[in-house]
């Protein structure tokens, strides 16, 4: 009986973890010349919050259509990542047809990370140390990451930023 | 006996999941480490500037005044004891309606010899602005002891205005002629016309929208492209 009650127990958790990476996904309509996939961590972090961030940081003030996708298969991602970084990500993109995989990781108690993978597998983060009076800044910090590293890696938004 | 199996068990489980976790965190903060910082070309961006002003740690506001279009400002703002810039946001609501993030390498760096960060402003064209530009900073900070944040908000106040004077400051822009004058001239023109194209209009405010739309010579030329 306590088996029974035990897989079931088990299976409940594998199926909501899967439906929840099945649902986790958002597609943008927009038609985009850059294109960014976003996965955050913990999942608690606000990923639409940051998402829409991004996209009006650069829409208003670029002259580029883009669109953000945030895939909340985290785990699966950052596996992915950890057994062959530079193929997955090269493999990911094209997959689901991205310039950029950004990744967030606010790791409490220590720092905030944001990574940025370009096509070809290469990688650039910035690391900033935690504090509980930064929670509050998240947003910005994330924002100003992003963009510092993607106009670091293709030169694309300083040159064409509008007023 | 049979119970205490399950339980020890479950906690196998369970221990095995959070290992799993903890091992993963660790892992991914064991990623390369970019080139990030050393990658800035700081060359090129402190050969961009065309006027230089500087401003105080203590100073929360300073005017300037321009007379030549188009102008990249460097603005050299004194930070003591700071390790690291988390990010610098500009807003200016009046006329632009302008709030983002500047680019850390192209519009922003902190120089930590000197104790200064240097902000770039690419201004729009002097012909465009109606009225004097307001520019808010807001600058978070990270001090050299970490994990204490400065957050700063600074004022820069940019003078000019060609098509009428400029009341505030006393200033008489009458030696550059009238606003017919500066408009008929080619040169003006063409900077005028590239500026318009670099201006998403319709993030202004409606007023000012218009406002330009009306004394933009070329207006049809340029929507049309």
């Amino acid at each position: 009986m306590k088996t029974k009650v035990l897989l079931i127990f088990m299976c409940g958790i594998f199926s909501l973890s899967s439906i929840s990476c099945q649902t986790g996904r958002i597609v943008s309509s927009k038609t985009e010349d850059l294109s960014i996939g976003l996965t955050m961590y913990p999942s608690d972090l606000s990923v639409t919050a940051v998402q829409n961030a991004i996209e009006s940081s650069l829409s208003n003030y670029y002259r580029l259509k883009f669109n953000v996708t945030s895939f909340q298969e985290f785990d699966t991602i950052m596996n992915g990542v950890n057994t062959n970084a530079e193929q997955y990500v090269k493999g990911f993109l094209k997959e689901h047809k991205l310039d950029y995989l950004v990744y967030v990781q606010n790791r409490r108690n220590l720092d905030l990370w944001l990574m940025v993978w370009n096509q070809q597998g290469y990688v650039e983060n910035i690391i900033v140390p935690y504090s509980k009076r930064l929670e509050t800044q998240l947003i910005d910090i994330s924002v100003n990451a992003f963009i510092s590293i993607i106009e670091n890696m293709d030169n694309r938004l300083y040159a064409n930023k509008l007023y | 006996m049979i119970q205490n199996k399950y339980i020890v068990q479950l906690c196998m489980v369970f221990m095995l999941a959070y290992i799993s976790g903890c091992s993963q965190v660790n892992v991914r903060t064991q990623s390369a480490m970019g080139n990030f910082y050393q990658n800035i070309n700081k060359k090129e961006f402190y050969s961009k500037a065309t006027y230089k002003m500087t401003m105080l740690e203590s100073s929360p506001i300073v005017s300037i005044s321009l007379f030549r279009v188009p102008q990249i400002v460097e603005a050299g703002i004194q930070l003591s004891k700071v390790n690291q810039i988390l990010f610098v946001k500009l807003t200016e609501k009046k006329l632009l309606n302008i709030e983002r993030h500047l680019i850390f390498g192209k519009e922003y760096l902190y120089d930590t010899e000197k104790g200064k960060l240097f902000i770039l402003f690419d201004l729009p064209a002097l012909y465009l602005m109606k009225d004097h530009l307001d520019i808010y900073l807001d600058i978070l900070a990270l001090n050299t002891e970490k994990k204490f944040t400065r957050h700063l908000r600074k004022k820069i106040v940019f003078n000019w205005k060609p098509l009428k004077d400029n009341v505030d400051t006393g200033f008489n822009y009458g030696q550059f002629g009238t606003e017919e004058q500066l408009i008929e001239t080619k040169t003006i023109q063409k900077i005028v016309s590239e500026e318009y194209k670099n201006t998403a209009i319709k993030r202004f405010n409606p007023d000012y929208a218009e406002f330009i739309n009306s004394v933009f010579p070329q207006k049809e030329l340029i929507q049309t492209e």
